[in-house]
């Protein structure tokens, strides 16, 4: 059996209406990307590289990659 | 010190944002005839500290006041820089870029229209592979019908289209001035979406689908 066809608005400017797919789509997914480079650190220990083109990875998996694209050791700090 | 980047707008928008992320307050950076919004924090790992889900709606909600009256140009979240200085600089460079943006979609919002299939992509009953695909294109052909309905109806409160395949929907984008909105709504509303279908309209959102930006 089919269901009915369902029209639905959604005013951004009302939080009651917006929802968090839609607000994550849109600050993760949509706008200007700046490219650069940025280590995160905790204690003196580096966590989290964050390319400025929102990639988020661990600093194990972004070291390897450099490594593979740059003929460097394959070995995090 | 780090800074959090919100959105880029012109000198003339000073609207108060509120609070930004982790509440902390919004700052104004003004150079070479932008204003670039953002916050500053002791390090950048201090942006990471809350929920993502608390951190995008705060993102968010800066964007949506900021944008309530005046064009932006958003970044994405999260955009950091290691301080003023480096901010400074890539406004400096990219200020014409920015400028003719903003200009462009001075008076235009951009509205979200999600098209979706309520029927699962594969039932018991299929019993091949080739039926399967054929189900999947009789859904993505009944998508598109809906689209064309969508863009045939209100073509004239909307300056421009695009649109996004997913794998179990399209998604469609409007480019609306920001006086034609109303008139948007009430033309979207006499659409007739067929069984099985779904549509999700949503916006007013900062223009960001028809960017022509080299950092897009």
């Amino acid at each position: 059996m089919s269901a009915p066809g369902t029209l639905v608005f959604t005013d951004t400017n009302d939080d009651d209406q917006i929802s968090l797919v839609d607000i994550l789509d849109h600050v993760l997914n949509q706008g200007v990307i700046v490219r650069g480079n940025l280590v995160i650190s905790l204690a003196g220990v580096d966590l989290v590289y964050v390319g400025l083109d929102v990639i988020l990875t661990s600093i194990e998996t972004a070291m390897r990659h450099i490594a593979a694209t740059s003929g460097l050791p394959d070995k995090a700090p | 010190m780090s800074i959090l980047l919100y959105c880029i707008t012109t000198e003339s928008a000073s609207a108060d944002v509120g609070p930004g992320v982790a509440g902390l307050p919004v700052l104004r950076r003004r150079e070479a005839g932008l204003d670039a919004l953002f916050s500053q924090n002791t390090s950048a790992e201090n942006w990471t500290g809350a929920s993502l889900k608390q951190s995008a709606r705060e993102f968010h909600n800066v964007l949506q006041r900021a944008f309530a009256a005046h064009a932006i140009v958003p970044f994405r979240f999260p955009t950091l820089m290691d301080g003023e200085d480096e901010l400074v600089i890539h406004l400096r460079q990219n200020a014409a870029e920015y400028s003719a943006q903003l200009k462009k979609f001075e008076n235009s919002v951009q509205m979200d229209i999600s098209i979706a299939s309520l029927e699962p992509h594969f039932a018991a009953s299929h019993t091949s592979g080739a039926e399967y695909l054929r189900t999947r294109q009789k859904q993505a052909d009944e998508l598109h019908a809906v689209a064309k309905q969508i863009q045939e109806v209100a073509k004239e409160t909307a300056q421009s289209w695009s649109d996004r395949p997913s794998s179990n929907h399209l998604k469609l984008f409007a480019l609306v001035n920001r006086s034609s909105l109303g008139g948007f709504r009430e033309r979207l509303k006499k659409i007739s979406v067929p069984p099985n279908c779904s549509v999700r309209v949503s916006g007013p959102w900062p223009v960001t689908e028809f960017l022509e930006l080299k950092q897009r």
